[in-house]
């Protein structure tokens, strides 16, 4: 009964800061849409060529290289007959000798000239070069050709941008857990009111299970927003709307309980917001939010084992496009979500018995 | 003058009094610069598992091309063999412990010597098209060079050139746009951490009964605003160096102008969402994440230079975009206008407009919040309960 009070309360207190609330809600949407636009490109990037595509036959092949989903690889554009590229040009492909690919030999002369100082874009451009040097090969000859036959994951890749709003959601789970967390604390310390709470008869359990119990609604009722969002953007059919919830409600509580203790820790809604903000972009990029984990070295693969971001990016993964169903990361994320509870009430425990909670 | 030194000294005394306004905005910077060290700074092989079931030696060969191709990115080779029998591999690629698994026929030798063409089998995760780009591409890196040697009658040359004079990781490219977001978020945090500090203090209904404009004191606001950024700044500029290299020092002038124009701004920008709602936390939160978002599509991550459409115009909008391209001109000097797109004059043209205008702006909504014109903002002024 107390603990549904307290639920109650915390839900009442929506309106006192309906601001706060609304931008917790608003803010994962506005990095979802920002990080959609980032990727609305795809993987084709533009290219200059010299000569025209319409000279070359080895370019006009490239101009029709193409990932298995249609999607081109690259954009041609025809450079300027005369002078260097400027800092608006992409890297140049020249054919300096036209390709010429039969039974017997295969001649010709490319070069990539490099026109960005960034290294990525360097290996972008020698990729899809020796990619489409490769196609054309296979194209004009059979002898000592090497075929690849794919056997992929999924029967289709996914597409960058859907790909990337689903891992947002996790980014949403987080920062909304966080904020309403924190919230639910901070907010006493800003009423002035943190002192009943050390003064409450209530056992501690009982607060903050009512305390990460209303966190949890509200970051549900953001969470469903974020999800109607991405449902609306992309229209994808979940594979496992089990899945889905039960990742987003498990991190609901890690994060609740967290953004709890950030509450205690640090009395000013203005700091708990930032570091809530900074933890949750910070966790989500650390667990393969922005780019796959396996790009990365073995310390971010360490950091990324102990991220409870890098569980619920699969399993939500998952719930989206289907795969291998692996409980293990689910499992992982329930004992997180446990032991984050408990731990939590020992903090909130140890804070109402603590001199600092009445100073 | 005199009531912009006295408000100077208060809102100096008050932060030293209370660094987490300077904290706030050196740490988180520093853990974002740090996130992304460990992972845009320091890319590794994919991991791959190898089943060569070949019964010559060209399915050896054909191997040891796939996996000795490096990465213009990295200097590492784009994939990291894993040896494996078929079932291993499975359960490898099951546990997500490789990215794929390469099989190479038993026959793959034999068919090559008899002039036939080959197949071998790729099971990868292709998640994300960009991924599985990456592992189609990254594999016929090692067909071409296999082609180059064993292919006969292969005579394709392709040469790399450079019409610029210098290649940088993809990290030192970030980690000198997580140095302006450092200034803008320690400039947009100290300028909300003070004011709110106040509203709790309940001292901003003093300012009601300033006898002189509040302009002065607007003024010192802002300026303890981009100092506090400054510091961040500089704080985030000494990671950079050390773990990049990259002396942002070398192109202090340059920088400096930029970063001034831009975080009166951003500042502004800070005052007048969170001066006109009426709670102040949620509106200085979006305020901030606002920040956060126009960052990350002002080309922090990749050059402006690569986006079309949408992505593009709304880049081409935010005078962020100019700024950092400025930066990074400064501190790596190469062109980064993009052909004009992001040309200096121009950036100096929108930088200053958002500036100005966002300034003035924000001046009238402080003076008609704080002060005495108009209707007063009750909640901004009214003292928190029990204090």
């Amino acid at each position: 009964m107390g603990t549904l009070r307290i639920i109650g309360k915390e839900l009442a207190s929506v309106k006192e800061n309906i601001p706060f609330n609304l931008a917790t809600v608003i803010s994962p949407l506005l990095f979802l849409f920002a990080f959609a636009v980032m990727v609305s490109g795809g993987i084709t990037i533009p290219v200059e060529t010299q000569p025209a595509s319409s000279e070359s036959a080895f370019l006009q092949a490239t101009a029709e290289y193409r990932a298995p989903d249609g999607t081109p690889y690259l954009e041609l554009e025809t450079a300027p007959a005369e002078g260097a590229p400027d800092g608006r040009s992409a890297d140049r492909y020249i054919v300096e000798a036209e390709l010429s690919v039969d039974e017997e030999e295969a001649t010709g002369a490319v070069v990539h000239l490099v026109n960005d100082v960034n290294s990525n874009m360097t290996k972008n451009y020698a990729n899809r070069l020796t990619g489409a040097l490769v196609d054309y090969v296979d194209a004009g000859r059979d002898a000592g050709t090497v075929e690849v036959v794919e056997q992929t994951r999924y029967e289709e890749d996914i597409p960058w941008d859907e790909s990337f709003a689903v891992s947002t959601l996790v980014f949403g789970a987080m920062l909304a857990g966080l904020l309403f967390g924190q919230l639910s604390m901070t907010s006493e310390w800003e009423n002035a009111t943190a002192k009943l709470l050390v003064l409450s008869p209530r056992p501690a359990v009982e607060v903050v299970a009512g305390k990460v119990a209303a966190a949890f609604l509200k970051a549900l009722v953001a969470g469903a927003v974020l999800v109607g969002v991405v449902a609306l953007m992309y229209g994808r059919a979940l594979a496992s709307a089990s899945w889905l919830v039960a990742s987003l409600c498990l991190m609901y509580v890690v994060f609740a309980s967290l953004g709890l203790a950030l509450g205690i820790a640090v009395r000013s809604t203005m700091t708990a917001f930032l570091v809530s903000l900074v933890a949750a972009l910070c966790l989500w990029v650390a667990g393969g939010g922005f780019g796959d984990l396996s790009y990365f070295g073995e310390t971010a693969q360490a950091v990324g084992a102990a991220n409870p971001a890098t569980y619920a990016l699969d399993v939500v993964r998952y719930a989206y496009f289907s795969g291998v169903a692996d409980p293990m990361p689910l499992v992982v994320l329930a004992v997180g979500a446990a032991a984050t509870l408990a731990a939590v009430c020992a903090v909130y425990a140890r804070w109402t018995r603590s001199e600092r909670a009445v100073s | 003058m005199n009531l912009f030194i006295i408000e100077l000294r208060k809102l100096l005394a008050l932060t030293k009094a209370d660094p987490k306004s300077l904290a706030a905005g050196i740490i988180a910077p520093t853990v974002i610069l740090v996130i992304f060290a460990l992972t845009f700074g320091n890319f590794v092989a994919l991991k791959l598992a190898v089943v060569n079931d070949d019964a010559g030696g060209l399915g050896a060969a054909f191997q040891k091309a796939v996996f000795s191709q490096t990465s213009p990115l990295s200097g590492e080779s784009y994939f990291e063999a894993i040896e494996a029998d078929t079932d291993e591999a499975q359960e490898l690629y099951e546990q997500g412990r490789v990215n794929g698994i390469l099989t190479i026929p038993e026959d793959f030798s034999e068919r090559l010597e008899f002039g036939e063409p080959v197949q071998v089998l790729y099971a990868f995760d292709n998640y994300n098209t960009d991924m599985a780009k990456n592992l189609r591409l990254y594999l016929d890196e090692g067909i071409f060079a296999f082609y180059q040697e064993y292919m006969p009658g292969m005579e394709i040359e392709v040469r790399r050139e450079y019409a610029v004079g210098a290649q940088f990781d993809w990290f030192a490219i970030i980690a000198v746009g997580v140095f302006m977001l450092a200034f803008l978020m320690g400039s947009m945090f100290n300028f909300l951490y003070l004011l709110n500090k106040e509203r709790v203090h309940a001292t901003l209904s003093e300012y009601r009964l300033a006898p002189a404009s509040l302009l002065p004191t607007f003024a010192a606001r802002v300026v303890v605003a981009l100092l506090a950024g400054a510091v961040g700044a500089v704080v985030n500029a000494l990671l950079v160096w050390l773990l990049t290299g990259v002396n942002l020092a070398y192109g202090l002038l340059a920088i400096l102008p930029v970063l001034l124009v831009l975080g009166v701004a951003f500042v502004s920008f800070a005052a007048i969402v969170s001066l006109t709602v009426r709670k102040f936390s949620g509106a200085a939160m979006l305020s901030m994440v606002t920040a956060v978002v126009a960052w990350f599509l002002s080309g922090a991550t990749t050059s402006v230079k690569y986006a079309t459409g949408a992505l593009l115009d709304v880049a081409l909008a935010l005078p962020s975009s100019y700024g950092l391209s400025q930066i990074r001109a400064a501190v790596f000097g190469v062109d980064q206008s993009v052909g004009g797109l992001l040309a200096v004059d121009k950036g100096w043209l929108v930088m200053g407009a958002y500036a100005a205008v966002l300034a003035v702006a924000a001046w009238f909504v402080y003076r008609k919040r704080m002060g005495g014109g108009g209707q007063q903002n009750s909640r901004l002024h009214a003292p928190l309960p029990c204090r």
